[in-house]
């Protein structure tokens, strides 16, 4: 209730900031001029200041300036991206001044999280990108530009359907049950929104903070890394309008490789000979037809943006206006994401101490389809039927694939009508606020205020007589979930900035607030009154309706924090940062909700001592060290006090519900914290002709945030929230750009490379325990480690003996499995090899980690005159990948002849493979083969071309006649081709995950859920898209 | 102009200082959407979590893992042809079980010790609360229900689950200690001993449908004593006599209380007169019924938590579906005539466990006078779907009705020989004539076999169901009937009869056995005869454990009536033809693997299940305490 007033507050503030008079300082002599850059044209917003001084102006929007000034001023003229330069005034009253580009990587800025440095200050592990490297990519959401680009960034594709969000891993995993995400900072403010809602064309600049010694300054929401995104704001100047557009068609990628009819009935056939009781024709078979299934429902999509944005700005303030239209549907029917978008931001100075500024994005977005994936039901057709009647229509009756699964036509997905709908309708608004008072020179004071909406609702319909339901199913479902996020933050800052001397100071102090509250409802209902009611009212039913406890969740967190932070630099040869910050969290228990967090980084430009001055083809090297603690308290609310859960109970017919206490209060539950360090080096050679960056960190996390099981002996039902055990990560990064050809003969050739390497492993789990099977963790292992029988190859003729003494009933064509001889139970071979006992669970074992050996990307451009060509690309070696497509877990590959069959190369006297068993062979459980869970794993290698666009710039006596300031036309490619992949190399396949690995398969399999997997989602696509972008 | 800067900073800095204050309650929490554990201090907390408890009888009462545990490895079945070798299943019939494995461990889990966490705050803050004793009671019943249950299976059960003996658990105990099997009886036997009392003028439905009321403490204290008894004789321990003697004075009590032929005693409970009728599905929640895991048709407090079709959900009624055979076969690559329907005659057909040789033909060896393998079993299937595109053993049509299998449960000198005839697809029997296909006990394989047709499915509302779904019958938790079986077992270990004997307790069974719906009086009059004629004039173990598998038999019953009775030897053996689609296969006789030399180990492990490995390791114990923690042998 204290909290209601809060919005007026900031309107006293402003109040007294718009009735304060303009201060005026006494000068005595004029100097006037222009400035202009080395093109000619005039820069707007050049700051020139009176040396020693408070006395400055700025340019206007023709680049003229007037400053009174004292005899003998020395005037700075500094504009970021420009050289600063100084000049005496002595006589003259005009003085026009031509400021040059500034190239060098080291005066760039870059966001640091409360403010911003000089890259050449720098000590941490800070890795930018500008909006031209974000801007390359025609894509959905920001993640998907950074694919590849960033050293120690891995990101994943979660799924494979339109809309989706990735999967942002920032230096590894560390965190077991909490979450793993990078914290994302929008304009300052932390964002509670999701990836999808930030439209690309609107970064201006993205930095990611890597080592703790950047993020402690984020302290409890440091251990994951941060994001800090910009985004575009006015500029000085007349109005620009800029429109980037473009167009794109979604071609399938690839196939899923599945047997076509002759293939499937040899198959059928062997299986049947081996005993399958499935391979006998259905009534719907006929071995005459091949129908590709695929080819039949996959159909070309598109992909359109449409981005206006309309700036300008006066000398005390600016604004952007920008509308976003984004639209890509999916090669499967009814599946598609929409999003629009407004965004503003305005800045205003008003007079000379104080600056106010607003951003507001607000987004609109559709999805439909995100969980009503066909493909299985695309996928598990026989070639040998056809979807069509005699009379060559869509078959509308039930088709049955075998002796008596029996399903719909799959065609009629297309035809679903008023029968299905899923729709996600989403409206978030993120704003910012900003006022920004200038007390002394070098003090400025800031407050921040940032409130965010975000909700969602969601309505699913489905039914009978569609592909979406079973064949049989008779009563119509219907379900609908609304929620909503409220966010508020309020930051006050102060910021010193002063150099004296060689001496550079800068020094921030923060307190600031946010809560976040959460609140959802969700009711379903089944027999629907009428088709066209649908989900829009779910009372209209003929059955019943259901509000099920467990959904419906509110929760509200908040955290409160301080933060110091003081940089200082010495003659830009060192360098050194240090960190304070303290966080109190609600989520914790009492008494453990506050920590403090420390950080210390120095640096050292050796390049800048007297001893490297001879070095000419040195021109940057810089050491640097950072050591900080951040943390991790991503874990549900309320996780501290335990629960009462709801159970249901008929006495006759009579309906009860029960409550028994399910977890128990946790007093002790604390902060899980991870301690990193961060060794760099930043080099450049040949005057910064090509440059680079080697980084090394280790990090360890330890009172990991664990949902313990307790031993079912202690009565309490629910896992446990506790601080136990200790992850570890260790990495190399490198990343490399050099410029080959500068503009020479009007080519030019950059080139970017960057690898990463990982090590992740766990160092302890909960007691003495040394491996979690249920949530498979190990000791020793990594977090991601893989386990399960290990397959290595197919018995062969001549192994009967040890087939049968392996598996029971086991015979040549099964899967042969190695021995655990280290842990598992014991085994001895006879001469021949025959084992002693039959494989048993005990014989499971780490068979492979999603972790890569290494992983990097690489990016070109080339240049001639106005045409350019951009290629970017990625890669991974070692790992594994999970393709629950090939394994007993997607029911695609059981090869007894049941349904529709992955093309796989299987076992057969006369082809003795080590591939894949048998068809028929001997069956473990779920009528798969025995071990068919072992199919899943392929190596996860690839090299694949990401993007490639060939761009042609309008020259400017062109676009003069036209009346244009820019403008570029544009080809892409996106996910053109695989270079190398042992997994693309089989099936052809895209070789990156789509799927969580209990998702987009036909049972959930036995894999913790947090391993991403090839499954059998929306297919991946090949965009070909024509852009262009334009302003004037 | 200085002084107004100064105005601005000293304003600014108010203005922070108040929006510091104003909202200092950022770090408090009050959940709203869920409850916490202070629901349980308050009176209707209790009585909520009373609900809970009954709910939780679905844990134990309709899954397949609880089934698979009392009935695997059996003289009553063994695993079907849907039961991959290395499987839990397989290795449960054949005792090659393991800790590994998560089936056998079902008991020793949250399902069980949650409950009676919930029951232990239910009698301790219920009584200090002062809530209704009945209720106490009810919940002391059902503490001792789980307690009885696991120390059958594993042994000594640690009653302390953190906070002290029976005590409610409110902290996150990481160790574990076990009391002794006598510890944990005294435990089960003391709550039992009050709930008969504390429940004294209960009746049947009185406070809800299905509730605990003393009909029920009666009869779980007799076998909880019987129990005891046999297990102070088994280790040589002093006191069996008296508990036997308790044994049989507690059933009879209950018996007499109760009625006969379809008429309730004065607890309003009684024996119907049709043993049919006592499963079918109709007629649930008879007079017979003690106590059930209750379902409804009200899918919305039946299927509510996570249940779905045919998923291994863990409160699901789906135990139907083990024994079933494969009768949704076609016969010759056609479709199939007879398909899943959620009818008691049908269900899903998954193939896990079937009836032996031995049982078919031994202990139901009289299928004229007793109805009792009539109203066991399935033994005919009737053609329900694809009239024009199927075909039956002889490879012509089938019309809807039309009997597709027949398992008489009795050797047919008419029917062939099985063969592959007329292109079917697996090897079946004919009949000349008929185009149905015959599997007599002879030649019934892991794959076709006469289904238990007791506990079959049945969908009230929605005549069909869904043919893949669980079941909405409730599910009978304990019989009347046993109580007689309980009383002559007593009886025959030498308890004193002061109201029937052995002989006459088990005629009573015995008789209205004998009753058909569908005979004349005259034949019902005879079979009764011949029913009671038949009954030994001496009984003994034997004879019990064999009435016990045709009174009750797939009963969730068998494992522990063999290791009560030590008598495990009863399943050594077993005979059936393994199914091949190919060639038809002899029966054969097969022997148990671990229990080879069973007579000859009265101390088998296999006397009891492993404490599941899973488990173990979840504890924060040494290597040492965890190893002797576990079970003897495992």
């Amino acid at each position: 209730m204290k909290c209601k007033n809060l919005l007026s507050k900031p309107i006293w503030l402003l109040l007294l900031i718009f009735f304060a008079p303009m201060l005026m300082f006494a000068q005595n002599m004029p100097v006037k001029g222009v400035v202009k850059d080395d093109s000619g044209k005039p820069v707007i917003g050049v700051s020139i200041i009176e040396k020693g001084t408070m006395n400055g102006v700025m340019t206007d929007n023709n680049g003229y300036y007037t400053i009174n000034v004292s005899k003998n001023a020395t005037l700075v003229f500094s504009f970021i991206g420009f050289k600063a330069q100084e000049l005496v005034v002595k006589d003259e009253t005009t003085l026009n001044v031509i400021l040059h580009e500034d190239s060098t990587l080291l005066n760039e800025v870059v966001v640091v999280g409360y403010g911003t440095a000089r890259k050449s200050d720098v000590t941490g592990s800070i890795a930018s990108v500008d909006q031209k490297t974000l801007g390359a990519m025609p894509v959905q959401s920001f993640s998907e530009a950074l694919q590849g680009r960033i050293a120690g960034v891995e990101i994943n594709t979660t799924s494979s359907r339109p809309g989706a969000n990735q999967q942002i891993r920032i230096r590894g995993t560390r965190s077991l049950n909490a979450s793993n995400d990078p914290l994302i900072v929008l304009d300052g403010i932390p964002y509670p929104g999701s990836i999808s809602d930030i439209n690309p064309n609107e970064i201006k600049s993205l930095d990611i903070l890597k080592d703790a010694s950047s993020t402690a300054i984020y302290g409890s929401r440091g251990a994951n890394g941060v994001i800090l995104i910009s985004t575009n704001r006015g500029k000085k100047g007349k109005a620009t309008v800029s429109y980037n557009g473009y167009y794109g068609i979604n071609t399938l990628f690839s196939e899923y490789p599945m047997m076509n009819t002759e293939q499937f009935k040899n198959m059928r056939e062997l299986a049947t000979a081996n005993g399958s009781s499935w391979g006998a024709a259905s009534p719907d078979d006929d071995y005459a037809i091949d129908t590709n299934w695929q080819d039949k429902v996959f159909q070309n999509a598109f992909t359109t943006n449409h981005d206006l944005t309309i700036t300008a700005g006066t000398d005390k303030g600016s604004y952007s206006l920008g509308g976003t239209y984004f639209n890509e549907s999916a090669l499967v029917p009814n599946q598609g994401y929409k999003r629009m978008s407004i965004r503003t931001a305005i800045d205003q100075e008003i007079g000379d101490y104080i600056k106010i500024g607003l951003t507001s994005q607000n987004i609109y977005s559709r999805t439909t389809g995100e969980t009503s994936v066909p493909n299985y039901l695309i996928l598990e057709m026989n070639p040998s039927i056809s979807p069509y009647d005699e009379n060559g229509d869509e078959r509308t009756d039930d088709i049955q694939l075998n002796s008596s699964d029996i399903v719909t036509n799959p065609l009629l997905l297309d035809n679903a009508g008023d029968k299905h709908k899923e729709l996600r309708q989403t409206y978030a608004t993120y704003n910012s606020f900003y006022a920004e008072i200038k007390l002394l020179d070098c003090l400025k004071y800031r407050f921040n205020v940032g409130l965010n909406y975000r909700q969602s609702n969601y309505g699913k319909f489905n039914a009978p007589g569609t592909p979406y339901m079973s064949y049989n199913a008779t009563l119509s479902e219907a379900s609908i979930s609304n929620s909503q996020n409220y966010n508020w933050t309020i930051e006050n800052l102060l910021t010193f900035d002063k150099t004296y001397g060689k001496h550079k100071i800068n020094a921030v102090a923060m307190f600031s607030k946010e809560q976040t509250t959460y609140q959802s409802s969700s009711a379903s209902a089944t027999g629907i009154s009428a088709d066209e009611i649908q989900y829009y009212n779910l009372g209209l039913n003929t059955d019943k309706m259901d509000i099920n406890p467990s959904n419906q969740p509110y929760w509200q967190r908040g955290l409160m924090s301080y933060m110091a932070r003081v940089s200082y630099s010495y003659s830009n040869k060192y360098m050194a940062s240090a960190t304070v910050r303290s966080d109190g969290s609600s989520v914790l228990a009492d008494g453990k909700q506050w920590h403090t967090y420390p950080a210390l980084s120095v640096g050292w430009n050796m390049k800048n001592e007297d001893f490297m001055r001879d070095y000419d083809w040195l021109s940057l090297l810089k050491l640097r060290v950072g050591v900080g603690q951040t943390s991790n308290q991503s874990i549900a609310p309320y996780a501290t006090l335990g629960s009462m859960s709801p159970v249901y109970y008929t006495f006759g017919d009579v309906g009860a519900t029960g409550y028994f206490p399910s977890s128990v209060p946790n007093e002790n539950l604390g902060w899980e914290y991870s301690t990193t360090w961060n060794y760099g080096v930043d080099f450049a050679l040949f005057n910064d002709r090509l440059s680079g960056t080697f980084e090394y960190y280790t990090q360890k996390t330890k009172d990991i945030l664990m949902q313990l099981n307790l031993p079912s002996t202690s009565g309490i039902y629910s896992s446990f929230w506790q601080n136990i055990g200790e992850t570890e990560n260790k990495g190399l990064e490198l990343s490399l750009n050099g410029t080959i050809i500068d503009n020479h003969n009007g080519w030019s050739w950059d080139v970017g490379f960057n690898v990463y390497a990982n090590r992740n492993k766990i160092v302890s789990l909960a007691g003495d325990q040394g491996r979690d099977i249920s949530n498979g963790w190990f000791v020793g292992q990594p977090i991601d480690a893989i386990y399960d029988y290990k397959k290595i190859g197919i018995y062969q003729l001549g192994e009967e003996d040890k087939a049968a003494a392996a598996i029971a009933g086991g015979k040549p064509g099964d899967i042969k499995i190695a021995y655990n001889t280290v842990d598992g139970d014991p085994v001895s071979f006879d001469a021949d090899g025959v084992p002693s006992r039959q494989i048993n669970s005990s014989d499971r074992q780490v068979v492979g980690t999603a972790e890569g050996d290494f992983a990097g990307g690489f990016n070109t451009r080339v240049s001639y005159k106005n045409l350019d060509l951009n290629i970017v690309g990625s890669f991974k070696s070692g790992g594994t990948l999970i393709s629950t497509l090939h394994s007993s877990q997607g029911y695609l590959n059981m090869l007894s002849g049941r349904r529709g069959n992955v093309d796989v190369n299987y076992w057969t006297e006369d082809n003795p493979t080590n591939d894949y068993p048998t068809p028929g062979g001997t069956g473990g459980s779920g009528d798969a083969p025995i071990f068919a869970s072992t199919l899943a794993y392929f190596d996860a290698s690839y090299v694949k071309i990401r993007t490639m666009t060939l761009g042609y710039t309008f020259t400017k006596n062109i676009l003069d006649k036209v009346g244009l300031n820019q403008a570029r036309v544009y080809f892409t490619v996106q996910n053109p081709f695989v270079l190398f992949s042992p997994y693309n190399d089989e099936t052809g396949l895209d070789p990156e995950p789509n799927s969580y690995v209990r998702e987009n398969s036909a049972t959930e399999g036995s894999l913790p859920s947090r391993f991403l997997s090839i499954g059998i989602n929306t297919p991946s696509t090949r965009k070909f898209i024509l852009g262009v972008n334009i302003s004037f | 102009m200085k002084k107004l800067i100064n105005y601005i900073f000293i304003g600014t800095l108010m203005f922070s200082a108040l929006l510091m204050n104003s909202c200092s309650d950022v770090l408090e929490e009050q959940p709203r959407s869920e409850l916490t554990p202070q629901l349980m201090q308050t009176n209707q907390g209790v009585q909520l979590a009373l609900v809970s408890c009954y709910s939780h009888l679905r844990y134990l009462y309709g899954p397949l893992n609880p089934w698979y545990n009392f009935q695997y490895g059996t003289d009553e079945c063994t695993y079907a042809n849907a039961v991959s070798s290395g499987s839990d299943e397989y290795m449960m019939d054949n005792y090659t079980i393991v800790p590994e494995t998560g089936r056998s461990g079902c008991f020793w889990s949250s399902s069980t010790f949650a409950y009676i966490n919930t029951c232990n705050g239910i009698i301790s803050i219920g009584t200090k609360n002062g809530v209704d004793n009945r209720l106490i009671a009810e919940a002391r019943v059902m503490r001792a229900h789980d307690q009885f249950l696991l120390v059958q299976f594993y042994g000594g059960i640690p009653l302390d689950l953190g906070s002290g003996i029976n005590e409610y658990n409110t902290v996150a105990y990481r160790k574990s200690v076990r009391n002794t099997v006598p510890e944990t009886y005294n435990s089960i036997i003391s709550d039992l001993e009050t709930a008969v009392t504390d429940l004294d003028g209960s009746v049947r439905d009185d406070r809800k449908v299905g509730v605990i009321t003393q009909a029920y403490a009666q009869y779980l204290l007799s076998k909880v004593y019987l129990t005891y008894a046999w297990w102070l004789e088994n280790n040589n321990q002093d006191g069996s006599q008296a508990y036997f003697q308790k044994a049989y004075d507690t059933a009879v009590t209950l018996i007499k209380n109760s009625g006969v032929d379809g008429n309730p005693g004065t607890n309003g409970f009684g024996l119907l007169k049709d043993y049919y009728q006592v499963n079918n599905a109709t007629n649930d929640r008879n007079i017979e019924e003690l106590l059930y895991a209750d379902r409804s048709a009200d899918a919305g407090f039946t299927f509510s938590e996570g249940e779905s079709w045919g998923t291994e959900s863990s409160k699901g009624n789906y135990a139907f579906f083990a024994m079933r055979p494969w009768f949704d076969t076609p016969f010759n690559g056609g479709s199939a005539p007879c398909g899943r329907r959620a009818l008691q005659d049908y269900g899903r057909p998954w193939r896990r466990a079937m009836p032996t040789y031995e049982v078919i033909t031994n202990i139901f060896s009289d299928k004229t006078n007793d109805s009792r393998y009539d109203g066991t079993f399935q033994k005919v299937w009737y053609a329900n779907q694809n009239e024009t595109s199927s075909n039956g053993a002889l490879d012509k049509p089938f019309a809807l009705g039309d009997t597709v299998y027949f398992m008489p449960g009795y050797e047919m000198p008419e029917a062939s020989t099985p063969s592959k005839d007329y292109s079917s697809t697996f090897p079946v029997q004919t009949i000349p004539g008929k185009n149905y296909a015959v599997f007599t006990p002879e030649h019934m394989t892991r794959a076709h076999f006469p289904a238990l047709w007791k506990i079959g499915p049945y969908a009230p509302n929605n005549a069909e169901g869904y043919a893949n779904s669980s079941s909405l019958r409730p599910y009978s938790i304990a019989k009347l009937s046993e109580a007689y079986l309980i009383a002559a077992e007593a009886a025959v270990k030498g308890a004193n009869t002061s109201y029937k004997s052995a002989r006459e307790l088990l005629n009573v069974l015995r008789a209205r056995a004998a009753y058909h719906s569908n005979y004349t009086d005259a034949e019902n009059t005879q079979a009764k005869a011949n029913m009671i004629g038949a009954t030994p004039s001496s009984i003994d173990i034997d004879y019990i454990l064999d009435e016990r598998s045709r009174e009750l038999y797939g009963e969730q019953l068998r494992w522990a009536d063999l290791v009560r009775t030590k008598e495990l030897k009863r399943a050594k053996t077993y005979s059936v033809c393994e199914y091949d689609a190919s060639v038809a296969e002899e029966r054969t006789t097969i022997t148990r693997p671990g229990l080879v030399d069973i007579e000859n180990q009265p101390n088998s492990k296999f006397y009891l299940r492993p404490i599941p490995s899973s488990y173990i390791d979840a504890l924060d114990m040494t290597k040492e305490e965890k190893a002797e923690y576990q079970n003897p042998g495992y």
